[in-house]
């Protein structure tokens, strides 16, 4: 097992090391009032990277990068797409927000009832909403097991009160069961963009969506994506008008 | 008779319907063929002889309005002639036509729906004789003043009218045939206070009416009450409102338990009229033109002068005046010129009656701002027929800079800047998923071996919450400060029978003395014969110290071994 596990840690520290010096060399490179290339960089690590906590990071710093750049609904999408691995980076959200103001976008966080239940249970990562469900259900099986074999009124209250317990903590993980699958794009041409009913620039133009605008992924081909508009048509929008939530 | 009548009703209604049936026949006709202007009368249709009948709208006639069809009303009675039974079914439908205008009318025949048939009756039209009501014109007037002849689309215009009479005891119903809606019109609040009394109007509404000072008329004293609304255009073209009618019903003899009172009507018409509602012109209209209408003025107040940058000021718009001040859309602060260093937080809009009043939260960005610019609003005139600008004064506000760069935590509108870029690793790792569909096997196995184990439980041992399973749980717990309380052999051998009678279900008493070689053999297992000559011996030792003078307790710990190896045998 010990030799196993030194193969693997070998064979992983030249992919560890190669990502280290390119975030290291985006860092120097943003320091140096080169966000540009700070952002090719933090690309080329992102697409290297397979931890999740690392890509949440790597997300959040091409955030930054963007913003520096001047593309601040560029630096929105690639914040929402670090709260897809990070949901609970304080500073993340304060970004975020301060970019959405800047953008003149809606906050995503308006702090009413729904936007605090929603930011409640896309708090945890998908493998914490997991692991919660399983301590959840380790309290169930013991609760079940003294209520099979002892019964009584507080075994029975212990089970019903677990049981509840998993249902609560199976939110979390219904959340990303749901929304995991989704594909979603961002508009973050700060002009907004136009819908075409075809890939192509001669197609009629049906749609023309504001910059910010969250769409749903129906099809894609180079350049282009076909998007979801809310009337539910499927319209296409060139790749470079747009962002994908999905890293 | 009428007694008669209902039992025969009711009799009707036991008995089987094997009654004949008689013809039908159609009835229609005036409640009366000579009325006063302002008056109502009825047209009455009864159809006799059978249940299937409808009754068409009638056909217009110039000069009077048909109230809404009410009924039909059913009877139905029975009557006994010899040995044959008769049924006769009436159905009564009834409509109040209120003329407008004096003169003769020829109402055409109404069609009817009988048994699947079209009619029409009667066989010729109806005719009617509208007169002027000359003495109620002497004793009662209406009027409409000051009315404009021509609006604007948006445009408010006030509807006056007056009336009023010379008798003094009476009740008062006023006809208004477009009353209390009117096409392309809306009815907008004024904000005056509530009148001094609420009349009805055409028999199913209430309207606010304000008594104002009597006047002279031909030198007789009239109280006069004003009915006073505001309307506003919404369409162009032209509005028609009919004649209004006001009936004055003078008390001759008042109602009482026993008789009904008795009234004499008098009746006074307003002419009919018509606004002209023109559309608001294309030619010199603003393209930030968002619809106000009328002549408006504009005051500005804020809440504070003196801000520091980042800091909120209110800023209060308010547009007065006669015009459509609820009905315009309030300038976007964002859109204007000037107020690009300004945030708009938030906009809390409110009208009242003839304000509208708007307040825009502003957060300035920098500290050069000297001044809140000038909010712009384009008004449509109708006196000048021309489009205006109306703009607030400047305010003049001093914005101080917030000079602590080094401030810990970034306040609402302070300067703010990103949180900088995450240079070291993340240091935690995210938990490998465990995967839903495992987690969903595990919950759907926990339920199942759940229920599984407590059926099996319970079928095996019955409830193991029932009191006798829990003695025998806890007789072991129970022994130990039973034995350690106990001074005597005696107490010990009553602890240690209550301890068997605890795990075997049986009474205390029945272990005491017990043969136990005969009581295992009896048993489906037989106990290990080492167990029971140590159970045998420590009894004896036990009756030996307890029957003899000292009664001294013996080791304990003896008989606790016992009982956990009495446990662990299942007894």
């Amino acid at each position: 097992m010990l030799l196993l596990l030194t193969c693997i840690g070998l064979a992983l520290l030249p992919v560890q090391d190669a990502t280290e010096a390119l975030n290291q060399s985006a860092l120097t490179a943003y320091r140096a009032g080169d966000p540009a290339a700070a952002n090719a960089l933090w690309i080329e690590a992102l697409e290297q990277e397979a931890d999740a906590q690392e890509r949440g990071r790597l997300c959040y710093n091409l955030g930054n990068a963007a913003y520096r750049r001047g593309e601040v609904v560029q630096a929105v999408a690639w914040y929402h797409s670090a709260l897809g691995f990070t949901p609970r980076n304080g500073e993340l959200w304060k970004n975020l927000e301060f970019c959405r103001a800047e953008a003149e976008l809606e906050p995503a966080d308006r702090g009413d009832l729904a936007d605090s239940f929603k930011r409640l249970v896309s708090s945890l990562t998908r493998g914490e909403a997991e692991w919660l469900v399983a301590v959840a259900l380790a309290g169930l099986a013991l609760a079940a097991t003294g209520e099979a074999l002892r019964g009584g009124a507080l075994w029975r209250r212990l089970f019903l009160g677990t049981g509840l317990l998993v249902c609560l903590s199976a939110a979390p993980l219904l959340w990303h069961l749901v929304h995991d699958s989704d594909s979603t794009w961002m508009i973050t041409s700060s002009d907004g963009c136009t819908g075409f009913s075809e890939p192509s620039e001669d197609s009629k133009r049906l749609a023309q969506f504001e910059a910010g605008a969250l769409l749903q992924e129906l099809d894609r081909l180079p350049d282009w994506v076909k998007l979801a508009d809310p009337e539910g048509r499927g319209l296409w929008v060139r790749s470079d008008d747009a962002f994908s939530l999905v890293r | 008779m009428g007694r008669l009548s209902v039992i025969l009703c009711v009799l009707s209604m036991l008995m089987p319907a094997t009654a004949a049936q008689q013809g039908v026949s159609v009835q229609v006709g005036l409640s009366r063929p000579l009325v006063k202007l302002g008056d109502d009368l009825r047209l009455q249709i009864h159809v006799d002889g059978t249940r299937d009948a409808r009754v068409h709208a009638p056909d217009h006639v110039d000069g009077l309005i048909f109230g809404p069809l009410a009924g039909p009303q059913v009877s139905q009675v029975q009557e006994f002639q010899g040995r044959r039974v008769t049924t006769r079914i009436t159905m009564v439908w009834t409509m109040t036509i209120r003329p407008t205008r004096t003169g003769e009318f020829e109402i055409p025949p109404i069609g009817l729906e009988v048994d699947g048939k079209d009619l029409r009756a009667p066989d010729e039209p109806m005719s009617l004789r509208v007169i002027q009501d000359l003495e109620g014109a002497t004793h009662c007037f209406i009027e409409v003043k000051d009315l404009p002849t021509q609006v604007y689309e948006g445009e408010p215009f006030d509807l006056d009218i007056r009336f009023g009479t010379d008798l003094t005891s009476g009740e008062v119903d006023l006809y208004l045939p477009w009353w209390p809606t009117h096409r392309g019109v809306l009815e907008i609040e004024t904000g005056n206070p509530r009148g001094t009394y609420r009349f009805p109007v055409n028999d199913r509404h209430e309207a606010d009416i304000t008594e104002l000072d009597p006047v002279q008329r031909q030198g007789v004293p009239f109280r006069v009450f004003q009915l006073a609304r505001r309307y506003l255009a919404t369409r162009s073209g032209t509005l028609d409102f009919d004649t209004a009618t006001f009936q004055f019903s003078e008390v001759l003899r008042r109602s009482t338990v026993f008789s009904a009172g008795r009234y004499k009507r008098y009746h006074a018409q307003a002419s009919p009229f018509q606004i002209e509602v023109l559309p608001i012109p294309e030619e010199g209209r603003p393209l930030d033109w968002t619809g106000a209408v009328g002549e408006l003025t504009t005051q500005r107040r804020v809440d504070r002068r003196d801000v520091d940058e980042g800091g909120t000021i209110s800023l209060t718009v308010s547009w007065f005046g006669r015009g459509n001040t609820e009905f315009f859309d309030a300038p976007d602060l964002k859109r204007l010129e000037g107020f690009e260093d300004f945030r708009v937080l938030a906009v809390e809009d409110n009208h009242f009656s003839d304000e509208r009043r708007v307040t825009y939260d502003l957060v300035p960005t920098t500290s050069k701002i000297t001044e809140i610019p000038p909010v712009p609003l384009w008004v449509f005139s109708p006196e000048s027929e021309s489009f205006e600008r109306v703009v607030t004064d400047p305010v003049a506000v001093r914005v101080r800079a917030v000079g602590d760069p080094l401030g810990a935590l970034p306040l609402a509108g302070d300067e703010f800047d990103l949180f900088d870029v995450h240079t070291e690793p993340a240091t935690g790792t995210d938990p490998t998923p465990l995967g839903a569909g495992r987690l969903g096997q595990a919950t759907l196995s926990i339920m199942g071996l759940w229920f599984v184990s407590r059926t099996w439980v319970r079928r095996r041992r019955g409830d193991p919450s029932a009191p006798t399973a829990r003695r025998r749980r806890a007789a072991l717990r129970r022994l130990r400060p039973a034995l350690k309380a106990a001074h005597s052999a005696s107490d010990q051998s009553a602890a240690l029978a209550q301890f068997l009678a605890d795990r075997s279900g049986e009474p205390a008493g029945a272990w005491l003395g017990r043969d136990l070689t005969t009581w295992s053999s009896t048993r489906s297992t037989q106990l290990d014969p080492d167990l029971l000559k140590r159970w045998i011996q420590l009894g004896s030792d036990m009756d030996a110290s307890a029957w003899s003078d000292a009664d001294q307790p013996i080791d304990g710990a003896r008989i606790t071994n016992l009982a956990r190896a009495i446990c662990a045998t299942g007894i």
